[in-house]
């Protein structure tokens, strides 16, 4: 009898210690689970910056833009997401919802979205943008403000991605009510402006555009992505132009090539590539005074960047810098002067009546929908190649102070751009 | 000067991408397929990545790795089903990925 009382003393002394630890870790989770961010379904991301930089001789602090993205989980299957972009823009505060779409996962290799969503379209616009993301201060020229390509959809999508073997593969496919081509031609004593725009939330004409992009990833360390993206619209311009259908073509290609940890560099490379084509088919404009000008607008821009980070050198200061350098493009059809006037430039169209002219885009595609928050430079105009050097310091994983300097060229002049950047995931 | 500027940036990429293309090939056989040589041909097995594997791997395609103690387990449900979308995850990868998290946090 005292042997087994003693024996279950004992078997309680020494299941205690390890249920009261027990009892604390749960304790210890439960205070720092109440220390998060939040608990529930409802979840806000997001991301800003600001910062200060000088643009051929003129400096400034820059500031507030702040990116909220609110998601909501209901289930296993469906997925809200929006995201706002607050900055300061002009005179005041400008707001704009760059998307907002539900998901619904059908199964394991698909999920239909519908809605407002990001274009699929290259990997920088859908993937890379968020200022806390993209490794410089400014976005690739033709990728950021006044893009080369489609940025918005107002549609429906189906996309996903499966294993092939040891390579995988993601896919995107959708229909969508495309963009808008505007002419605004009421004033007959000089050339009439032509707008593109993506906010197409109201369809300005019975055709779709549909489009994808189709990702390969060869390697199954995930290291290497390939992307090829399409878009077609038989017809962007309204139901009652004027001038006919205005059918337009893009496509882009990407490339990533991201390996961490690399021993013989002790560090980490990370490649992206881009180019982007756009192609709106030729039309004619009658002017008031008989005079015709031929519209033709074939556009493209790229970008290559190479960002080298030494993450594995024993010094702390070394492992957060990161060292990144790109160089970005383009090209667009060459302009006229003004209405009548002859081009100066090279391969005018020439109508039927003689008169030889051209026009430009006043605006590609809606600016606000893909900035990201990033600060475009301010020589926007014609032609551009730029070349960027950069060297992040990574405070955390989502946390980045960026320098950088640029030199853009426009085939006349040059103009350099210095920024200093602070970034934020959240 | 476009075409040259073009020509460039094709090249570029070309030589960056066929260097590292074949440095991946050589390294990047984490997963393997094994089968017995004893006679045994049935007994084949596979050896999965893990969710931590594949935490470092997929999201550093675009971004940093995040730290584990950022979200709830509930918020990192949501970002998985949220990249999985966003960044062309498999299912399997979400998963993976997403239960790593929620036990590292």
């Amino acid at each position: 009898m005292g042997k087994k009382l003693l024996l279950l003393i004992c078997t309680l002394l020494l299941s205690a210690g390890p249920l009261l630890a027990q009892t604390y870790n749960e304790e210890a989770k439960q205070d720092l689970e109440s220390l998060k961010p939040g608990t529930s379904n409802f979840l806000a991301r997001g991301y800003s910056h600001a910062g200060f930089q000088s643009i051929d001789g003129n400096s400034s602090f820059v500031s507030g833009q702040y990116a909220p993205i609110l998601m909501w989980k209901q289930g296993d299957r469906i997925l809200f997401e929006s995201e706002l972009e607050i900055e300061f823009e002009g005179d005041g505060v400008q707001f704009a919802l760059e998307y907002a779409n539900i998901s619904y996962i059908l199964n394991d290799y698909a999920i239909l979205r519908v809605g407002n969503f990001l274009t699929p379209f290259g990997a920088f616009n859908d993937r890379i943008h968020p200022a806390w993301i993209n490794k410089l201060p400014t976005a690739p020229l033709g990728m950021g403000h006044d893009p080369v390509g489609p940025t918005n959809e107002f549609g429906a999508e189906l996309r996903g991605a499966a294993d092939l073997g040891n390579s995988k593969f993601n896919y995107s496919l959708y229909l969508s009510n495309g963009s808008i081509l505007s002419v605004h031609d009421e004033d007959s004593t000089s050339a009439p402006e032509v707008s593109l725009s993506g906010l197409n939330f109201e369809d300005n004409n019975n055709e779709k555009a549909i489009g994808g992009r189709f990702g390969f990833l060869p390697f199954n360390n995930s290291a290497l992505e390939l992307g090829v993206s399409a878009q077609y619209t038989s017809n962007i311009a309204n139901k009652d132009f004027d001038y006919g259908k205005v059918g337009m073509l893009n496509y882009a290609f990407d490339l990533s090539f991201v390996k961490n940890s690399i021993q013989p560099i002790k560090g980490n490379i990370d490649i992206k590539a881009q180019w982007n084509q756009s192609n709106i088919d030729e039309f004619e404009l009658v002017l008031p005074d008989g005079d015709e000008l031929i519209f033709d607008q074939k556009s493209s821009a790229y970008y290559t960047q190479i960002a080298y980070r030494p993450s594995l050198s024993s010094s702390p200061f070394l492992s957060k810098l990161e060292f990144v350098g790109r160089y970005s493009g383009i090209d667009l059809p060459e302009a006229s002067e003004e209405h009548g006037d002859e081009p100066e430039t090279t391969s005018p169209k020439v109508s039927e009546n003689g008169t030889s002219n051209s026009l430009r885009l006043k605006s590609l595609f809606t600016p606000e929908v893909v900035g990201g928050g990033e600060e475009e430079e301010v020589h926007n105009e014609g032609d551009r190649t730029q070349i960027a050097f950069g060297i992040n310091y990574w405070i955390s994983w989502r946390s980045v102070i960026k320098f950088s300097y640029q030199i853009t060229d426009n085939n006349e002049d040059t103009f350099s751009g210095m920024y200093l950047h602070y970034a934020l995931g959240f | 000067m476009k075409f040259s500027g073009i020509s460039k940036l094709l090249t570029l990429v070309i030589l960056t991408t066929l260097a590292f293309t074949t440095y991946s090939c050589s390294t990047s056989k984490e997963t393997t397929e094994a089968t017995s040589n004893d006679g045994l041909d049935d007994l084949s097995f596979t050896l999965e990545k893990s969710g931590a594997v594949l935490w470092g791997e997929t999201c550093g395609r675009c971004h940093n790795a995040p730290d584990p103690t950022a979200f709830s387990d509930r918020q990192w449900d949501a970002i998985g089903s949220h990249m999985r979308i966003r960044a062309g995850l498999t299912a399997e990868e979400t998963e993976k990925i997403v239960t790593f998290l929620q036990q590292s946090n």
